[in-house]
């Protein structure tokens, strides 16, 4: 089951735009694609530092509910969601995926795939180009815009094209095309590698609400059995609505509904009298 | 009497015109998963439709590494990944005490949503967590990794001579188990039936495939059974696949034989050109080939074949 979502994850990362998976690699803050400004802004909040000169780009979400979003708040949020976004997709990724991703993510000029490729044997060669397919795919190597000293000799590399395999993918994967690890992945990574920080960290140490909530009531919250009791139960009763055994009322909202009907599990049809009696 | 039957009956039609909801194919399949990949799609399905598909994904993302029984707050989440919590309260992946909760609490499966193992229901969180849990309301002391979901799992022994005997407790997952058992025992947490062919059929005809069946009885198997190999008998097994082969090799379909080999005036060209566009048409069945001028045509394809021919007299 993780494998398939892992990749249907992975799927639905590759088909999003460039701008959607930025943000994801960027906690949705800074619009500046650049890194430099970008990784500056993030390195001083970790540092505790003040610099917000970096556009907040969560302007919609704030549109689109009545708060007031403090712009702190949200550098804060963006950069622990950046971590965390950046650090599961590493994670999820296969070994040789996660050592190319290692090893370029100090490097901060751009690259050609005649560069990643050099020193690998024919052998181990399809094995290399479907991984870095895939570190494309999801955007984390971007094409780069100028290939500066890269356009040299196309001697070497038709040299290095027909030892690749000899076949014709060599127009596909133009191994002199540069390409630079998306910043905002690679700055992302980077600190949460460096510094890593709980979920939503912040809000616990910063945020005046844990403490009174925790003192106001006095309580303390369901247990993990609770939860896995809690869980176990309510996802019976969800399959107990796809096989008509769960009374409708237990799902006031319709949120169950339009699944089933999205995910085509059940569908909407009008019943006759005669079949539709149990009697 | 008989007006008290018509009240009832028409009280039913009644509520079945207000639901009108029917599980399809895809539904017996999805029943048919594992809890996990159960879970995950209703997730995925919400992600996909959220309103913002990075705060969406970054909120999943984020759920990976929290700790289950913790709780964390809302005010930490942007307006769209409160609605995703909200959703997911609803079906029990994150509890929220109340809609205006100032804190939610992500439970296991949410957290192994990702990365999880596929006995997350035998055992904790597959992914440790950060240690340094400063965040959240503290919650009781309950490390103790009993399995309480246990209880309520549905336990499998099939035996070599088609006999089921079940372990449940769920009303849901005798409803599964009746899909394809025959079920003629039931006692309060046990029930004991037999795999039948007819029954098999009709869960085929339900559009459930038998890996599907063989997939369910593996993943429920009982524990005493999990060691051994093949966890569902060889024969079982075998006998699932030759009936759904059976269900495949033939299909039924009303149909007109019409016999051109009789009919002198209809040339060669023209039974060849009528065969084409009646295969053009989908509803050429079989035809008899060369030198045998035959067809099986479906009922609309009949009404094809006549005018065709009453076309071809006419000019004639």
């Amino acid at each position: 089951m993780t494998q398939q979502s892992r990749k249907s994850i992975f799927e639905h990362i590759k088909s999003q735009p460039q701008v959607v998976i930025d943000k994801i690699y960027s906690g949705a803050i800074g619009t500046n694609p650049n890194a430099a400004a970008s990784r500056e802004s993030s390195y001083n909040i970790l540092g505790g530092g003040d610099s917000k000169e970096n556009t907040v780009t969560w302007a919609a979400a704030a549109q689109t509910s009545d708060e007031v979003i403090d712009t702190e708040k949200i550098q804060r949020l963006a950069l622990i969601q950046s971590q965390y976004a950046c650090k599961a997709i590493f994670q999820s990724l296969p070994l040789l995926a996660k050592c190319l991703i290692m090893k370029l993510l100090f490097v901060q000029c751009s690259f050609t795939l005649r560069d990643l490729t050099s020193w690998l044997s024919s052998d181990s060669m399809d094995l290399h180009v479907v991984i870095i397919e895939e570190l494309i795919g999801l955007r984390i190597l971007v094409p780069h815009a100028v290939t500066e000293s890269k356009e040299d000799d196309m001697e070497t590399h038709y040299a290095v094209s027909q030892n690749y395999d000899g076949s014709s993918d060599s127009d596909a994967w133009d191994l002199t095309k540069a390409y630079a690890m998306n910043s905002y992945f690679q700055n992302s990574l980077r600190i949460a590698l460096v510094h890593p920080v709980e979920p939503w960290s912040y809000f616990d140490s910063a945020s005046s609400v844990a403490a009174t909530v925790e003192g106001k009531k006095g309580t303390r919250g369901p247990t993990r059995r609770d939860l896995d009791r809690l869980s176990a139960s309510r996802w019976n009763e969800v399959l107990g609505y796809i096989v008509n055994l769960t009374p409708m009322h237990l799902f006031p909202t319709n949120i169950l509904k339009v699944f089933v009907q999205r995910a085509k599990i059940m569908k909407q049809t009008i019943v006759d009298g005669k079949e539709g009696s149990m009697t | 009497m008989k007006p008290l039957i018509l009240i009832v009956t028409l009280a039913h039609h009644h509520h079945h015109l207000l639901v009108g909801m029917v599980m399809t194919a895809q539904g017996y399949e999805y029943m048919l998963k594992d809890y996990l990949s159960q879970v995950w799609d209703f997730v995925y399905t919400s992600i996909r439709y959220s309103r913002s598909q990075e705060q969406a994904l970054s909120l999943l993302f984020m759920l990976s590494y929290c700790s289950p029984g913790r709780g964390y707050l809302m005010e930490a989440l942007t307006p769209a990944q409160r609605q995703l919590v909200f959703e997911f309260s609803q079906v029990g992946i994150i509890y929220l005490e109340a809609v205006t909760a100032t804190h939610f609490y992500p439970t296991k499966v949410a957290v192994n949503m990702l990365f999880g193992a596929m006995d997350l229901l035998q055992g904790g969180a597959a992914i440790p967590s950060s240690s340094n849990n400063s965040l959240s309301l503290s919650i009781r002391n309950d490390d103790d990794d009993e399995d309480y979901s246990s209880d309520l799992a549905l336990k499998v022994i099939v035996e070599t001579n088609n006999q089921v005997v079940a372990y449940l407790s769920s009303d849901i997952h005798l409803a599964m188990l009746q899909l394809f058992v025959d079920i003629h025992i039931r006692m309060p947490n046990m029930v004991i039936g037999k795999i039948t062919k007819e029954k098999a059929r009709e869960a085929f005809r339900l559009g459930i495939a038998a890996y599907q069946i063989i997939d369910f009885l593996m993943l429920h198997a009982h524990p005493i059974l999990k060691s051994r190999v093949p966890i569902v008998p060889e024969n079982i097994t075998d006998q699932f696949a030759i009936w759904e082969a059976e269900n495949q090799r033939i299909e039924a379909n009303d149909a007109v034989v019409v016999d051109f080999r009789d009919v002198d005036d209809f040339a060669q060209s023209a039974y060849r050109s009528l065969v084409d566009n009646l295969q053009h048409a989908r509803v050429l069945l079989w035809e008899g080939g060369e030198g045998q001028r035959m067809v099986a045509v479906t009922t609309e394809g009949f009404k094809m074949v006549q005018s065709a021919v009453d076309q071809l007299r006419g000019y004639g």
